[in-house]
């Protein structure tokens, strides 16, 4: 650190006791407190602070004993302590013991002890019920001599034990209670005083204050007062230290994987499509029969989907109520193709199949639930929340987003559904290079993948789509050809976020979710 | 999706050309394949194939075939397809209504190696799996037809009459106790689950084949290197199903240098196809197709004879009479329903890039949908207050929805069959993943407030899927002096920028602490919850401080 960078975020605590060193080079913490330069606790502090900083250092220590009254002995500087008093009592004649016991000062068990003490020392005699004075004049001294100290102590409130001539010192000490202070007639504290010196850095940063004209008077906040009086004219405000970090503040954001979501579903948006949504709870008729898929296919297979059971009948497979719409018209359609120039799947389909419950599967079942209500030309899509039967790993979710959605119009065809990916790749990706492949899916004819080439993971899949198969649009209603495409977006939500188990997109730790950011900078 | 290997040696020589692994990778696109990995040390190509619609990729043969006709443009018909009778017979015994198809063909005249004999192996074994789903609907038998006489007998017989020796086992064992003690047996024994007499297949001297769809008999069932003569039978209760198989089976031998011989399955019931069957069948009905469709389709000018001259390079039989194209698919392959079928066909064989890239054109208008623009509204406005959104898994643990939020009960939409308790119930409510969240935050600077809005499930009988899917928010404050009041403000301000009026109903609740629990009621109704979280609660979930939150569905 150079004085330049301390100069910064110097404190005014720290600027007054600079200017106090003068023309010296070390000062003493305890002379500067008493010179009101600082309070104790403040000078602790800029103590501190220069000591880390390097710009003090500790020249020397010192310790002092101090005394001063307690309680006790202030009454008795301010009275007599009660050997005296009872003395007093007795100057001129003998007093009856009972009489000495109620003296109005004192409480009887202080009393007691004196006479007790007095006796002791030879400096009263007790004969038939009656105390006077003793012989020994000289008896009374020690008495005196307390007095004395508790006089000296009390008039300087506070007085180094040193500066006591060694009588009274030896006097007040023997009043001084070390287990219950407050019981003593003198209260016995010691004292550090610290040789503080200034170092190189120090010293140059001392310039630099002076140089800089600051005086530690210069303001730490702005107030209300300030403005309302308009006396911030008249003051200057101090430099904080900016380069040191800020504290941590809690706030509010969106999920960072929202952020991503968000962002996919605005772009979708913008590009004219009409977002779709359905329930979480689906027919195997939207998820399955409706796109199509045979009931004899791999994929409806009870390792592929999840199915409901019924609360009130376990191991039973729950249904839905009513039939679905159009549902004559999808079964002729597996059966024979009748009616929508196919041959069918020519098996036995099972119409009451069609009614039992799975979780939603693939987002195409809300396309299958939106074909006969949508709009011609209509652009669709849904980033619906689906559920595959699978083992949680670290590429797969027990449910998860999946972005999907149709296009309908006269003038959808496979060109069109090429450049459709274009677009994804380029509003979605960022990417320019497409690459589209053959593929296979049993609700579209002609089917194809779409590999991008991302900017940051290089050439990955981005999703698939297809026209869907007459045997799908055309019991639905619909003559005019339909693209189906759905995106996987999982994997660029991973990176965008910069992690590595896609188990993370749903991490509930907080501290986890707060260091993750998806930023739109492209 | 199958899985095959394939020997790079054998794969080349059968499309007769060398090319490179690259070459290879990139002609896979066009039977919908992927390599998924080569080993070179062992010349093995792994390839994912995509298509369930064409089983007759799934094996060397099958790929090789179509990658050589795509080449040559010309594919030689294969002469044995649907021809009209035969002197080899396979008698299918009326009583075996729970399997009622049985056929077969015989291949002679082939060198069989050990690759050869692991890709008949690997292609009985996709077909019976995947295609014939687990052997229910189809399952394949591949012997030595050195030795069987005809006519084939598919039979039902009682358990204990007939024993034989399994493959797999030194002793002779009653079909009863290969069910019982067999491995295949045990694996497949619940496709004849129920049955009083079981399918045997036996030649005409009474020797055991098999026991259809378990298990071969050693004696004449187990295929080894140097055989030149197979015997391939399916049973089936599809019969198309098995019959398919059998056409599959019969070009890739035939591709491997067999003269197949056909045999008719003769029944003593009528059946789609008739009493007698003759297998290999001929090729499909055709279907119609013109330009006009494929250019409808496709988004490009395409004509009739290029159409024709695609197709017959994808290996179907096409002619063209005046625009209409009628074409069909060899007899191995049944995957034409639509004329959109073939129009694909011709796409593959000319390629994709062909195809122009075209923006539509249409205006149509974005729009987000309701429950949407309702999540958007509260995340902005939770967000606004300082709340962190978090984002949960729907399915969970019904623990977590019950025993841990206190409660004896619950309404659960649960999974019949669930891959792990972890997993098996589907939400009806949001609070447990914010509890979950903060149990697993608790060195996370505070104080934490944090919310979610998302879709739960909620049984409802009187719902068409006995369920309703609601859009809800939860809202939690977790710190060391996190009370009623905290949240209560935060509810009274969302309710009030949402536009609704609510009002609080003195209620109890296992999850909150009694007396600082409050039910939200809007327009006589109770939507939801707020409260301090009973400590009994944040004890179960090991939260360590005092926590509040609320929960309601949002309107419809």
């Amino acid at each position: 650190m150079q004085a330049e960078d301390l100069i910064q975020g110097i404190h005014p605590l720290e600027i007054l006791l600079l200017l106090h060193f003068g023309e010296r080079t070390s000062i003493f913490d305890r002379e500067a407190v008493a010179a009101g330069v600082l309070k104790e606790a403040q000078m602790r502090t800029v103590i501190e602070w220069g000591l880390a900083k390097k710009t003090l250092e500790l020249a020397g220590e010192t310790r002092e004993s101090f005394l001063e009254l307690t309680e006790i002995g202030q009454r008795y500087q301010q009275g007599a302590i009660p050997e005296l008093a009872i003395l007093g009592e007795l100057q001129s004649q003998p007093v009856p013991m009972a009489s000495l016991q109620s003296l109005p000062e004192y409480e009887r068990s202080e009393i007691g002890p004196a006479i007790g003490t007095l006796r002791k020392s030879g400096a009263i005699e007790v004969v038939k019920g009656e105390a006077r004075k003793g012989e020994n004049e000289e008896a009374s001294a020690p008495f005196r001599t307390l007095q004395a100290a508790l006089k000296e102590v009390g008039e300087s409130g506070r007085l180094p034990a040193s500066s006591l001539e060694e009588s009274l010192l030896q006097s007040a000490l023997s009043k001084v209670n070390r287990r219950q202070p407050s019981r003593g007639y003198f209260r016995l504290s010691e004292e550090v005083t610290r040789e503080i010196a200034l170092t190189p850095l120090g010293a140059s940063l001392k310039v630099l204050v002076e140089e800089r004209g600051l005086s530690g008077e210069e303001v730490g906040q702005l107030t209300p007062e300030m403005l309302g009086d308009g006396s911030w004219k008249n003051r200057t405000f101090r430099s904080y230290h900016i380069g040191l970090a800020p504290p941590r503040e809690v706030v509010g954001r969106r999920h960072p994987y929202r952020a991503f979501l968000d962002f996919a579903r605005s772009k979708l948006l913008a590009l004219g499509f009409e977002e779709m949504s359905g329930p979480l709870v689906e027919s195997e008729y939207w998820n399955m029969d409706a796109l199509f898929m045979p009931q004899f296919h791999p994929a409806r297979a009870i390792h592929d989907a999840y199915f409901l059971k019924d609360p009130e009948n376990p191991g039973d497979f729950l249904h839905a109520r009513d039939e679905p719409e159009n549902a004559e018209r999808v079964a002729d359609a597996h059966r024979s193709g009748e009616g929508y120039g196919s041959r069918g799947w020519r098996y036995d389909f099972d119409s009451r199949r069609t009614r039992r419950l799975v979780l939603r599967s693939q987002g195409t079942a809300l396309s299958a639930r939106w074909l006969s209500r949508a709009q011609v030309p209509g652009k669709y899509f849904a980033m619906a929340r689906c559920f595959r039967y699978d083992r949680v790993d670290k590429s797969h979710l027990p449910d998860f987003f999946q972005v999907e959605g149709i296009v309908l119009g006269d003038e959808v065809s496979m060109s069109t559904l090429l450049g459709l990916l274009d677009l994804f790749a380029r509003e979605l990706a960022c990417a320019d290079e497409v690459k589209v492949l053959p593929a296979y899916f049993p609700f579209t004819e002609p089917s194809v993948e779409c590999h991008i080439k991302h900017p940051e993971i290089g050439w990955m899949e981005m999703g698939g789509a297809g026209i869907f198969r007459p045997e799908v649009t055309g019991p639905q209603g619909v003559s005019e050809p339909v693209i189906a495409w759905g995106l996987g977006l999982d994997r660029m939500a991973m990176v965008a976020l910069g992690i590595e188990h896609i188990g993370d997109l749903f991490n509930p730790n907080l501290d986890f979710i707060r260091t993750k950011r998806f930023s739109v900078n492209r | 999706m199958p899985k095959i290997d394939m020997q790079i040696e054998d794969f080349l020589s059968l499309i007769g050309e060398s090319i490179s692994v690259d070459e290879i990778e990139s002609r896979l696109e066009s039977v919908k394949g992927e390599l998924d990995g080569f080993d070179a040390e062992l010349g093995v190509l792994r390839v994912e194939l995509n298509d369930t619609n064409r089983p007759d990729l799934w094996c060397t043969e099958g790929i090789a075939r179509q990658l050589r006709g795509l080449a040559d443009k010309t594919v030689s018909p294969y002469p044995f397809y649907g021809r009209e009778d035969s002197v080899l017979e396979f008698h299918v015994d009326p009583d075996l209504v729970r399997r009622p198809y049985g056929g077969a063909i015989v291949a002679r005249g082939l060198t069989i190696d050990d690759a050869t004999l692991r890709q008949i192996i690997q292609t009985q074994e996709k077909l019976s799996e995947n295609f014939g789903h687990g052997r229910a609907s189809v399952s394949i038998g591949v012997y030595n037809a050195q030795g069987i006489e005809f006519p084939v007998q598919y039979r039902a017989v009682d358990p204990s009459e007939r024993s034989f020796v399994p493959l797999g086992h030194e002793e002779s064992m009653n079909l009863t106790r290969i069910l019982e003690e067999h491995e295949k047996g045990r694996q497949y024994a619940h496709l004849l689950e129920g049955w009083a007499r079981l399918p045997i297949l036996e030649d005409a001297q009474g020797t055991v084949l098999s026991f259809p769809p378990i298990i071969n008999s050693r004696a004449v069932g187990e295929v080894e290197p140097g055989h030149s003569d197979l015997l391939v039978e399916t049973t089936s209760t599809d019969q198309m199903a098995g019959l398919l198989v059998l056409s599959i089976f019969a070009a890739n031998l035939a591709d491997r240098g067999a003269s197949i011989e056909s045999v008719t399955s003769v029944y003593s019931q009528s059946t789609p196809r008739g009493k007698r069957v003759v297998a290999p069948v001929g090729p499909n009905p055709p279907i119609q197709v013109t330009s006009a469709e494929a250019e409808k389709l496709l988004g490009v000018p395409v004509s009739a004879e290029e159409m024709v001259e695609d197709l017959e390079r994808m290996g179907c039989v096409a002619s063209l009479d005046g625009q209409v194209i009628s074409v069909s698919t060899p007899a191995f392959r049944d995957d034409y329903l639509h004329a959109v079928d073939a129009i694909e066909d011709c796409l593959i064989a000319r390629g994709l890039d062909r195809l122009p890239h075209r923006m539509p054109r249409s205006f149509t208008a974005g729009k987000a949908s309701r429950e949407s623009i309702q999540a958007d509204g509260v995340r902005d406005l939770l967000i606004g207050f300082g709340f962190e959104e978090i984002i949960t898994n729907i399915l969970t643990n019904p623990n977590r929805l019950i025993e841990a939020m206190n409660c004896t009960e619950g309404s659960i939409v649960q999974i019949a069959n669930a891959y792990s308790e972890t997993y098996s119930a589907v939400r009806n409510q949001l609070l447990p993943f914010l509890l979950h969240t903060e149990r697993e935050s608790a060195t996370a600077l505070y104080p934490h407030r944090i919310f979610e809005v998302g879709e739960v499930a909620v049984p409802d009988s009187r719902e068409d899927h006995g369920s309703r899917t609601e859009q809800r928010v939860a809202a939690m404050i977790a710190h060391s002096e996190a009370t009623f009041s905290e949240i209560h403000a935060f509810l009274d301000q969302l309710v009030y920028y949402l536009g609704m009026e609510y009002s609080l109903d003195v209620v109890e609740h296992p999850s909150y602490l009694s007396g600082r629990v409050g039910a939200i009621r809007v327009d006589e109704e109770i939507i939801g919850h707020v409260g301090e979280l009973h400590p009994q609660v944040l004890s179960n979930w090991d939260i360590r401080q005092p926590t509040a939150a609320f929960e309601f569905t949002l309107p419809e």
